[in-house]
């Protein structure tokens, strides 16, 4: 036999285990309450602790459930990244290999000796002759055609 | 995890964070909101559920820290509106409560508790948790804990014998 006035005073000092308080409500919630403890019954809640207020809302009212979307949504997103990663390392290899192939096409114009630098410099003093020669007949050209406009003006007065 | 694993797993406690919502914030609507507030927090963190030790607890203390929060927020609303009484003042008032349930007396009369002290009782009454589960779930030390128990018993103790004393009282007269 529990000794109930005992284990109610540690019960309101809070100095009770659970399973004294377990006693304590199974002896407050049954028939056999002795007169004096009658006022201290509506504390000690047995089973009505379930019937707790109950949540008429939808708890998960504010998830989004579809992950399936979400998981869809990352793939293209990952993909696009993959597709954008190999344009850059595509683009970047195609340059390195125009840059390996001037530098082979600027050396192989290099003269080798002494003679063939001096017939690519006459060659290329012999254009720049040519260009000039050009500027100078279109030049010519010119002056003629302002002469001959210079005599027919001279002519009619 | 599943939509359905999560399910299992968190909804077993929804009346309970409804419980511990309603400590903190008495409109029911608020206090559904909250609740969804936690799973949703939850949910987005489904992939660090198995480092909880006590899922119980861990809803507990999520529900009860966003409570708080928008009780603050609640009454910095109410004291922006100089006009409108931002409390209204709790009167013990002694009624023929003889066809309300046992539990909801009792939380007509944790509504006279400070929060904390309802809180602390609440949990160790409905749920039986350990004085260690509520401290992790209310930030505060066991012995606190402990203490906030036993204050809020005490007082219950006073109110009941109280209201036992006042019916009786009115009764006779």
């Amino acid at each position: 036999m529990e000794n109930w006035d005992k284990l109610l005073e540690k019960y309101f000092e809070g100095q009770s285990s659970i399973q004294e308080e377990k006693s304590l409500k199974e002896y407050m919630n049954g028939q056999n309450v002795e007169a004096k403890h009658e006022p201290y019954k509506n504390i000690f809640i047995d089973q009505d602790w379930n019937t707790l207020p109950d949540m008429e809302a939808d708890p998960f009212a504010k998830i989004d459930f579809e992950v399936k979307t979400k998981r869809f949504n990352l793939y293209r997103f990952t993909s696009i990244a993959a597709g954008f990663l190999l344009l850059i390392f595509a683009g970047f290899f195609a340059f390195q290999q125009d840059k390996q192939q001037l530098e082979f096409d600027l050396s192989s114009f290099e003269p080798k000796t002494e003679e063939e630098a001096y017939e690519q410099t006459l060659m290329a003093l012999e254009m720049l002759s040519a260009k000039l020669n050009n500027g100078t007949a279109s030049v010519e050209k010119g002056i003629h055609g302002l002469k001959k406009a210079n005599e027919i003006i001279n002519q009619n007065n | 995890m599943t939509e359905k694993e999560f399910k299992a797993l968190v909804l077993p406690y929804k009346n309970l964070l409804f419980f511990v919502a309603t400590q903190v914030i008495e409109d029911k609507h608020e206090a559904e909101d909250i609740v969804q507030e936690t799973y949703l927090k939850v949910w987005k963190a489904r992939a660090k559920l198995n480092e909880i030790d006590n899922i119980k607890a861990w809803l507990c203390r999520i529900t009860r820290n966003l409570a708080i929060d928008r009780s603050k927020q609640i009454n910095k609303q109410k004291n922006l509106l100089p006009e409108e009484e931002s409390y209204t003042e709790i009167n013990f008032q002694p009624e023929d409560d003889s066809t309300k349930s046992k539990v909801q007396r009792i939380f007509d009369l944790l509504k006279l508790l400070p929060e904390i002290q309802a809180t602390c009782f609440s949990l160790r009454e409905a749920d039986q948790l350990t004085y260690k589960e509520i401290a992790s779930i209310v930030n505060l030390k066991e012995s606190s804990v402990k203490v906030n128990v036993f204050r809020a018993r005490k007082k219950l103790k006073a109110l009941f014998l109280k209201q036992e004393k006042q019916l009786k009282y009115g009764k006779l007269g």
